[in-house]
């Protein structure tokens, strides 16, 4: 008996996001039960509204394309030991880069004017976040504030861009026109808002990982993470891999807003984003940095969020809860030392019971 | 070690998945009590409520919003279910969800931001009932509403016309007064003309200082803009600017002088120097849109919604500030001419010495 619950101790310690995961799910219930909410009840719909269904699952990816891009961006800036805050705002730059070529009356071919519009985007993105590599490595300025800061600049940019230059003509509303057809991401599913934004994702996780693993540029990512100081003395240009991954961080931060922009909404609107950036954080510190496990973390926060509508219409509990389980995860994963602690607690008990039953 | 972690990623899926069957028979379970409860013979009507991004805890818009459904329901006993959205994004996939339960008779959509959400969602469930409020859209199959933004603050232009002349203790003797928006918009603008006509319609002489803070969520500058309006012999200030009004509450406080608020019942901020609200009730909409389902009354097509539907109104309720009777008079009178629709407020400030000139009060 003692052996066996080793064991299982063994596996949990060693999978420390499976861990974090599933004790964020009990805490959170714990949490909606001492409110007065039935957590069953909640999970339930939750599940329901996650993966009930067609409508469901493809609702539960929608939700998840954005993360999965988030969480993206923010491991490859975690691989050189980079903290990207400012995915939020990079990605509302991205948005507007895109926006900025589609509402450009170029009439193009939609093979040419999408892929165009995209790469606008990610360009956009990825100098808004390259600045903040540059000025790290050129004045030692501190990524975490920089980024937090150009967060509220975007944010701010992108709404005055949207409430006067690039404003529908006519409405009140904070918003600029539709795009032309020719720029829709096409939708995989009729009526849904599922677009192939998920496969852009997917294969972006894919590429990111063929990057870090297979060349040269990843290598020198992976070292500079690891070990500044040996990377400078095995001859890395430090700064030059620092400034390369903040661009690639910010420009799939860039593919995250353009991708919503001409997948999900259409048009730019101020305000957007419910945080997707933020969000990234827990997708990442859930896969553990790891660029494949990204889209299966973004696909369970996707599921949270999407099972959360249906929470919210058939239950009433409120949505905040999601936020909870979310703000638990990151906690139990950015304290692996207190998971252990809990885990040790637990086996010490089941030790006690099994040597009196023995 | 990565594969594992991934292998275990997995699980926790299949796991959670696994957990479904046990959490779907519990909701249906509880969702059997619950129409068990109210099965008093006829159904009762069932409505879902789409709030605007901003939620509950608004103090304002939402809030008021959910006012109205919860009255309804006591009022009648209808049952309702509410969204949250986080963002614009989730509107069209929560609009969708209650059109395709196909299980309420109305679904009310909160603020102009749904207006192509539920265009789309009309076309599609042609047979559903629904209300868009606080937007000023046509759309086919849709009852939507929008309300008088001059009616709003008219009333307080009359107060504050008549103020500036009075001897109320924090007024001053210069003939002047002012309004602060929150963005240049056309909404605003018809509340500022509103408001200006109000002023003018007791006091044909008084300057109406104009200011857009250019942001609805900046205190800050709102203070900056209302103490400066103050410097330049405001005496009252009519605010249409979300949360930048609260500063220009914070204005009034320091320069000793007298506020207006909006939306909702604002006057407890600061009971002293906020005179009355410029009061929008969307709890109101909500609860006429229940009731005249209800009736069988609700019939798609734009509808204006104003001081005679109740919709809008200055409430002076929780201020400490006491209107002479005169004031108080002027504004009874206004308030009666209006929702008999034999005064109707200027709607712009173009228009504003044209419709002076023939709209005048005069005292009985």
């Amino acid at each position: 008996m003692a052996a066996r619950t080793a064991d299982i101790r063994g596996i949990l310690t060693k999978n420390l996001s499976v861990t974090a995961l599933f004790m964020a799910l009990i805490l959170g219930g714990i949490i909606m039960a001492v409110c007065g909410y039935n957590p069953f009840e909640a999970y339930g719909a939750i599940l329901q509204g996650a993966f009930a269904g067609k409508k469901a699952i493809c609702q539960t990816l929608v939700q998840a394309t954005p993360l999965i891009f988030a969480g993206l961006a923010y491991t490859v800036a975690k691989r050189a030991n980079l903290i990207n805050l400012g995915i939020e705002g990079q990605l509302y730059i991205g948005a507007l880069g895109t926006s900025v070529i589609a509402l450009m009356p170029l009439n193009l071919p939609m093979g040419i004017w999408l892929p165009l519009a995209l790469a606008a985007g990610m360009i956009f993105g990825g100098l808004y976040a390259g600045l903040v590599g540059f000025m790290k490595v050129r004045f030692g300025s501190n990524e975490v504030i920089a980024t937090m800061m150009l967060n509220t600049i975007a944010e701010n940019f992108v709404e005055y861009a949207v409430n006067y230059p690039l404003k529908e003509e006519g409405k009140s509303i904070a918003q600029t026109a539709k795009f032309s057809e020719a720029l829709w991401l096409p939708r995989m599913v009729d009526k849904t808002q599922l677009t192939v934004a998920i496969l852009i994702a997917v294969a972006a996780c894919i590429l990111v990982k063929l990057l870090m693993d297979r060349t040269r540029i990843g290598y020198e990512i992976r070292c500079v993470g690891q070990n500044l100081q040996a990377s400078e003395t095995a001859g890395i240009r430090i700064g030059r891999v620092m400034i390369i991954s903040m661009l690639i961080s910010g420009a799939i931060a860039g593919l995250l807003g353009g991708t919503h922009v001409l997948g999900v909404d259409r048009r730019l609107i101020a305000g957007f984003s419910s945080g997707y950036g933020f969000d990234g954080i827990a997708v990442a510190a859930l896969a553990a940095d790891s660029p494949i496990a990204v889209i299966l973390s973004g696909i369970i926060f996707g599921a949270l969020r999407a099972g959360s509508m249906v929470l919210n219409r058939t239950t009433g509990i409120p949505t905040e809860f999601i936020d909870v389980i979310q703000a638990l995860i990151i906690l139990l994963v950015a304290a692996p030392l207190l998971v252990k602690e809990i885990l040790r607690i637990k086996n010490k008990k089941s030790e006690k019971k099994g040597g009196r039953k023995g | 070690m990565k594969k594992k972690q991934f292998a275990a990623l997995t699980m926790a899926v299949v796991m959670a998945c696994s957990m479904a069957a046990c959490g779907g028979a519990e909701t249906e379970e509880t969702a059997g009590n619950g129409s068990g409860a109210n099965a008093e013979g006829e159904e009762p009507l069932k409505v879902g409520l789409v709030l605007s991004t901003g939620g509950l805890g608004d103090k304002n818009f939402n809030d008021m919003a959910y006012a109205g459904i919860t009255r309804a329901q006591e009022d009648f006993g209808i049952e309702f279910d509410y969204v949250e959205p986080s963002t614009v994004s989730d509107l069209l996939p929560m609009d969708r969800q209650f059109a395709e339960a196909e299980e309420y008779d109305l679904i009310i959509a909160i603020a102009s931001d749904q207006e192509e959400p539920i265009r789309e969602i009309a076309e599609e469930f042609p047979d559903q009932k629904i209300s868009l409020l606080d937007c000023a859209a046509e759309i086919d199959g849709v009852s939507t509403v929008q309300t008088e933004w001059s009616e709003q603050t008219f009333l307080a232009g009359v107060i504050a016309g008549m103020g500036t002349l009075s001897d109320m203790d924090k007024a001053n003797s210069d003939n002047v007064i002012g309004v602060i928006l929150g963005m240049d918009q056309p909404n605003l603008r018809e509340g500022a003309a509103g408001f200006a006509a109000g002023a003018r319609y007791v006091n044909p002489d008084v300057e109406v200082l104009e200011g857009v803070v250019g942001a609805f969520n900046d205190p800050g500058k709102g203070k900056e803009m209302a103490l400066s309006m103050y410097n330049r012999g405001a005496d009252f200030i009519q605010c249409i600017a979300g949360a930048s009004g609260l500063g220009v509450f914070g204005g009034a406080k320091e320069a000793d002088r007298y506020a207006f608020g909006v939306g909702t019942n604002q006057n407890s901020e600061d009971p002293d120097h906020v005179v009355a609200s410029s009061v929008r009730s969307v709890d109101e909409m909500v609860y006429n849109e229940i009731q005249s389902v209800l009736d069988g009354t609700w019939e798609p097509g734009l509808k204006m919604s104003g001081m005679k539907e109740g919709a809008v109104d200055c409430d002076m309720e929780g201020s400490n500030v006491v209107l002479p009777d005169d004031i108080q008079k002027a504004v009874e009178d206004a308030r009666e001419k209006i929702a008999s629709g034999e005064l109707v407020p200027c709607r712009s400030m173009d228009e504003l010495d044209a419709w002076t000139a023939e709209n005048q009060y005069t005292a009985e």
